[in-house]
């Protein structure tokens, strides 16, 4: 079945406001590219049928997949490894140290490092959402194309029975 | 004033205050490894990796290498965030350690009158 309709898709663009380092949208878009176009088997290719229950179960998975992947392994894991960082300069610093400007500046350290990753969260979590809005719009657009091709080749159908029909 | 040795961090080596060159050598040196080439390192390699493994199982087309991108983005973005954060403490820390060291040193010519520019053995 040929699926002839596009769909553009357009991501939000995200910035990490609280960083020592800021991005304008321009930049953003740039890089990341403003559009992610559909067409036919471009979302999900060969993977899922154009059966409206093969598409819900793909997409349902597709979520699952990408936030276990994104939240529960990649943010945990760099999680993981900042603690380490407060972990081992508690254990380098002398208690001599305390209320020094090395100790200051450590503590200084550690929590900016975490503000960092708990902003990188938010962002990829933006981004989450968002693609997971985009892949939902495109095949609820893909259903539609899908289901008003089915029609229309029904109603030809229809039209040649009724034809072969009355002939 | 005596030099207390056992206070130091550094096998001995160190002034009364706890703190020689190398002591601080060592903290900015763990930092570096658990910050860049651990937590950005993985942000940007193999943590990277799993996710667009799942990219690329889902997604086909044009999408996909725009969701990668996305993806390398922002975490190249946090990489150099992460970079930034520690170059800035790594000169506040060789900072902070030089005035530690001319305060130590000082201190104890003050006193002694003697000549302490390196660590007391």
């Amino acid at each position: 079945m040929a699926i002839s309709q596009e769909n553009t898709i357009t991501y939000e663009t995200t910035s990490h406001d609280n960083l020592a380092t800021t991005i304008s949208s321009d930049e953003y878009t740039s890089a990341v590219g403003a559009q992610a176009s559909h067409t036919e088997g471009g979302w999900f290719g060969s993977t899922v049928t154009d059966t409206a229950s093969g598409q819900a179960g793909i997409v349902d998975q597709f979520k699952e997949e990408l936030h276990k992947a994104i939240s529960d392994t990649y943010i945990s894991q760099i999680k993981n490894y900042i603690d380490q960082v407060g972990t081992n300069c508690e254990g380098l610093i002398h208690p001599a140290f305390s209320g020094t400007e090395i100790e200051k500046s450590v503590t200084k350290l550690i929590e900016a490092l975490k503000n960092e990753v708990n902003a990188y969260a938010v962002a990829l979590e933006t981004a989450e959402k968002e693609i997971v809005t985009a892949v939902e719009t495109a095949y609820v657009t893909h259903d539609a194309a899908v289901a008003t091709e089915m029609d229309a080749d029904t109603a030809k159908l229809d039209a040649g029975a009724s034809s072969g029909q009355t002939q | 004033m005596m030099v207390n040795d056992t206070t130091g961090m550094n096998g001995g080596q160190g002034y009364e205050y706890g703190y020689n060159a190398a002591s601080i050598t060592a903290l900015i040196d763990q930092i570096k490894l658990d910050a860049l080439t651990n937590a950005a390192a993985y942000a940007t390699g193999d943590g990277l990796t799993t996710i667009n493994g799942v990219v690329d199982s889902y997604i086909d087309g044009e999408a996909t290498q725009r969701l990668k991108n996305l993806f390398a983005y922002d975490a190249n973005l946090f990489k150099q965030n992460v970079e930034a954060l520690v170059g800035a403490v790594e000169i506040e820390l060789t900072n902070a350690g030089v005035n530690y060291q001319n305060f130590d040193k000082n201190l104890l010519e003050g006193v002694t009158g003697s000549d302490y520019s390196a660590p007391a053995e």
